[in-house]
């Protein structure tokens, strides 16, 4: 009985987290643009969206910027923990608790006074305010998933290393970074992922003269949103779960071969 | 070995988004013209035209380059409009927000003589236009009205008027309008005022209306509205009968469900229209211009009322119509069902203040 209560439990859990979206991909193959009557089996929402530039354009921006800026915030951000790191406490006390505050701080603040900020300096906004705002707010969660992954490594590593004849960039390279290695990964894949789902921040950086694809669906929201919607967000779930599976794939595997190389 | 691999595809990899993201970012700097192309900013409506249209534009114009965005209201749209330095060059605003903005002298003027196809929209605008009848600084690009869709197979009244939202007999299968002037509305028409009261006691009497109307209310709502009437059907008890939509989401659903009719209530209803504006800050104003004479021409605006489920304002584009779409009363009505049909106009904050109260009021009830 309490096994029967356990397998009910997970399977409502999961039926609630992947119903929704068995939903989207389902209505991704409707006829009709209705989200709500069957009408038939179909592709044209696919065909429509692969002839559609503006979305093209739109996921364009989205990829771009999510690859570049968590890209610039994971070195700038496992930068600022290996500096941090040699800082005297109660200095790296005060430097995390600034850390914190861009990621406490609600999205539409940050949007604001990143457009003020803008606006004062002169500087037209388009592509590259976006992409500089999104680094700006990537760089904390990079700091903060590689942060415990430095505390967890033994110091003493790295001295060892210098005291072996290792200069100080050497022992940076091959003996911090591996360690913390799986940090900056996970850092680089949530700076990722903040930026690609971002709406708030990106819409007051642009300001109607670039646009990325979750500006372009809300926008839609004055008309309805279109079924090509669907389609993608179908196409991009199927390639995000494919993705989860070959680094489960491989994260699995791996510890063998780790074993074996640390012998 | 393999970590020097990895980092190299890292290295190429960002080089080469580096280099080809750099033409995206041409369009972030407005005006700056790299080999004699100008770009033009255009802010459009989410899903709001034809994706074929701006790649036939540049085709024909090669020295000019649209580049679009969207904003999901007028308010938003207003926002990115007049904040200092935008780079926005057309907009395409609703009737009120256009009489808003010829307020604050943010729009520049059109030269309708040099423009071309003009002449299709002109008779159009001096008839429903009347914030702008001689388009010194919008173009009318789409309209529509604000009437009851229903299902005619529970609906059986010979004449529908809006007193057919209050009706006792259809209780729980009337769908409202989730938005403060659409509603109100509804309820200041039944009670024979005007969409733009700006009268106290009468917007607080259709206040009360709406609050007396409630129980018999199935869903206030918005898009969601479109879902459940194109699942209406007689056959399921305590279905919904009856919701109040705009033209063009009544279009869509009336495909859906072929037991749906539109109408236009006899009493009147409110008629908006989307136009296309250049603002006063741009500096590309020729090529703007030319971008909206191109949308007028009788087969674009034709392209774009297909897509869009919205009238256009040009009879001469309906001939390139499908005849399906023709027949549909949502997008085809009859002009002298217009004549009862009024603008909403721009309220002062404190007469806004009063709708919000009434409504207040609706809502907690």
């Amino acid at each position: 009985m309490a096994r029967f209560f356990k397998q009910f439990y997970l399977a409502i859990i999961l039926i609630f987290m992947y119903l929704p979206i068995g939903a989207l991909i389902l209505f991704s193959f409707n006829e009709s643009k209705s989200m709500a009557t069957w009408t038939g089996f179909s592709t044209h929402w696919y065909e429509q969206l692969f002839h559609d530039p503006i979305i093209a354009e739109a996921l364009w921006v989205t990829i771009s910027v999510a690859l570049l800026s968590a890209l610039i915030a994971t070195v700038i951000g496992t930068f600022a923990v290996i500096g941090m790191d040699s800082l005297r406490k109660k200095t790296k006390g005060v430097v995390l608790n600034l850390t914190y505050v861009p990621m406490v701080n609600a999205d539409i603040v940050m949007g604001i006074s990143l457009l003020l900020l803008f606006i004062f300096l002169n500087i037209p906004r388009g592509y590259w305010t976006m992409l500089l705002a999104h680094i700006t707010f990537n760089i904390p969660y990079v700091i903060f998933s590689v942060l415990p992954k430095m505390r967890q490594m033994d110091r003493s590593t790295y001295e060892a290393a210098l005291d072996m004849g290792a200069k100080p960039s050497e022992a940076v390279r091959k003996v911090v970074f591996p360690q913390i290695m799986p940090g900056i990964v996970t850092g680089f894949i949530l700076a990722f992922t903040m930026s690609f789902d971002d709406f708030m921040i990106s819409f007051f950086t642009t300001q109607g003269t670039t646009q990325n694809l979750s500006i372009y669906i809300y926008s839609m929201a004055r008309v309805g949103i279109n079924p090509m919607i669907n389609a993608l967000s179908a196409i991009m779930f199927v390639v995000v779960i494919v993705l989860l599976i070959v680094v489960n794939v491989r994260s699995t595997k791996k510890p063998k071969r780790t074993l074996q190389r640390e012998y | 070995m393999k970590k020097t691999i990895s980092v190299l595809l890292a290295i190429t990899l960002t080089i080469c988004i580096l280099v080809s993201c750099s033409p995206a970012s041409g369009s972030g700097n407005s005006t700056a013209a790299s080999g004699g192309q100008v770009t033009v900013n255009f802010l459009n409506w989410g899903d709001y035209i034809d994706p074929t249209v701006i790649p036939l534009f540049e085709e024909e114009n090669p020295d000019v380059k649209i580049n679009m965005t969207t904003a999901p209201s007028n308010e938003e749209m207003y926002v990115s409009a007049s904040t200092e330095g935008t780079q926005i060059d057309v907009v395409l605003p609703s009737e009120y927000m256009i009489q808003r903005m010829m307020q604050e002298n943010m729009l520049a003027e059109l030269d309708t003589s040099s423009m071309e196809n003009y002449q299709y929209v002109k008779e159009f605008a001096q008839a429903n236009c009347g914030y702008d009848p001689n388009c010194t600084y919008s173009m009318p690009y789409s309209w529509g009205t604000f009437g009851i869709i229903y299902n005619t197979e529970i609906v059986t009244e010979e004449e529908i008027g809006w007193d057919i939202l209050f009706d006792e007999k259809y209780k729980g299968q009337i769908l409202m309008y989730d938005s403060i002037r659409d509603s109100l509305g509804v309820a200041l028409i039944e009670l024979g005022y005007s969409l733009n009261s700006r009268d106290e006691a009468e917007i607080s009497a259709a206040g009360s209306l709406l609050v007396d109307q409630k129980p018999l209310v199935l869903a206030y709502g918005t898009d969601d509205l479109r879902m459940t009437m194109s699942s209406s059907d007689a056959a399921i008890p305590n279905s919904a009968a009856m919701a109040v939509m705009y033209a063009g989401d009544a279009v869509y659903t009336m495909q859906d469900n072929d037991k749906l009719e539109y109408v236009i209530p006899q009493e009147g209803a409110n008629i908006f229209v989307d136009a296309l504006c250049i603002l006063e800050t741009s500096d590309v104003k020729e090529e703007a211009q030319r971008f909206i004479d191109f949308m007028m021409r009788p087969d674009i605006a034709a392209l774009n009322a297909e897509y869009t489920g919205y009238s256009t304002p040009e009879d001469a584009a309906l001939e390139y119509i499908d005849e399906e779409i023709l027949q549909n009363y949502a997008f085809n009505p009859d002009k002298e069902d217009l004549v009862n049909c009024e603008y909403y106009e721009h309220l002062d904050q404190e007469v806004l203040k009063l709708y919000e109260a009434a409504w207040m009021q609706v809502k907690m009830a």
